[in-house]
């Protein structure tokens, strides 16, 4: 037993991933939109049944790459409080690889979670497309609130990161 | 909690290496992305895996740990902000929202009406050689 044991910790271990292909956008969303009055919060309707693309990232991944993203969105609906309809995609490669919970109603200051997420992994190669929406599920359009921080230089945070290692 | 539920979309290609690796191989268009677009409700997910020849994903579901609700005595119609509180979901309350969203992408498996996957006869072909290999990992 005690021969075996050391044969085992002789071996060579090479199992330590190389560095991939990564990527980063984050900011405010793309499109046409605006403040709403001076508040800290921007307008976007988005249809029924719709996605908004927000922010979108192309990086180029060596074949054998495992690449894992997370897409975020910080804001909310001003529908009824009781409303629920918007969240968080994630997009790879031309396929939806998660997707968050509901956004919660803007004025819900109590709470202040106005941050969703959503994140996912899988095998990418070559150059591919990776983005984070916001899906609105209800039959009708629905205005989205986009948290801008205050001032007029606002943050409108939306984001997508992904990383690789090649495996 | 793990389900399945009904994919639509445009399949641009289908890679049967990366299958082997991840469950999924597949590329979408980005036009039209292969996506799940059957609202689950109070959940979020991540994918696990495709099945080409079902149009199905195998999707890991988890329930939001958070409840928003009203003050008692607030107004259902106008509340004011200060009357709209969250606090964390119950367990019972997290296994209501995962058994919804079991049944709602069951009614969505089963809809005749369904949007299927435009692909072409190549692709599950390709899948139909490989699906023995998806990784057990995941």
């Amino acid at each position: 037993m005690l021969i075996k044991r050391q044969t085992i910790l002789n071996k060579k271990m090479t199992i330590e991933p190389q560095q991939g292909a990564s990527g980063l956008s984050f900011g405010k969303p793309g499109g046409s939109w605006g403040y709403v009055g001076s508040s800290n919060c921007g307008s976007m309707s988005v249809g029924a049944g719709a996605d908004w693309d927000t922010r979108t990232i192309t990086p180029t991944f060596d074949p054998n790459s495992l690449a894992y993203g997370v897409a975020s969105g910080c804001g909310g609906h001003d529908q009824p409080w009781d409303t629920y309809c918007f969240k968080i995609r994630l997009y790879m490669g031309g396929v939806q690889v998660a997707e968050s919970g509901y956004f919660p109603y803007w004025g819900d200051s109590d709470t202040a979670t106005y941050i969703r997420a959503a994140h996912g992994f899988r095998a990418l190669s070559g150059s591919q497309t990776c983005k984070c929406t916001v899906h609105n599920y209800d039959t009708v359009s629905r205005s989205f609130c986009v948290a801008m921080g205050t001032g007029s230089g606002g943050y409108g945070m939306f984001c997508v990161a992904v990383g690789s290692v090649k495996c | 909690m793990r389900i399945r539920v009904p994919i639509t979309g445009t399949v641009k290609d289908f890679n049967p290496d990366e299958f082997a690796r991840d469950g999924i191989g597949v590329y979408g268009d980005d036009g039209d992305p292969i996506r799940v677009d059957v609202d689950l409700g109070h959940v979020s997910w991540r994918l696990v895996s495709i099945d080409l020849e079902n149009d199905e994903a195998e999707i890991e579901v988890a329930p939001d740990e958070m409840v928003v609700e009203l003050r008692p005595g607030a107004n259902p119609a106008s509340p004011k902000p200060d009357e709209i509180v969250a606090r964390p979901a119950t367990e019972a309350e997290k296994l209501a929202r995962l058994a919804e969203a079991s049944v709602r992408a069951e009614h969505a498996r089963n809809d005749p009406s369904r949007r299927r996957l435009r692909k072409l006869p190549e692709h599950v072909r390709s899948f139909q050689q490989v699906k023995h290999l998806r990784p057990r990992w995941r």
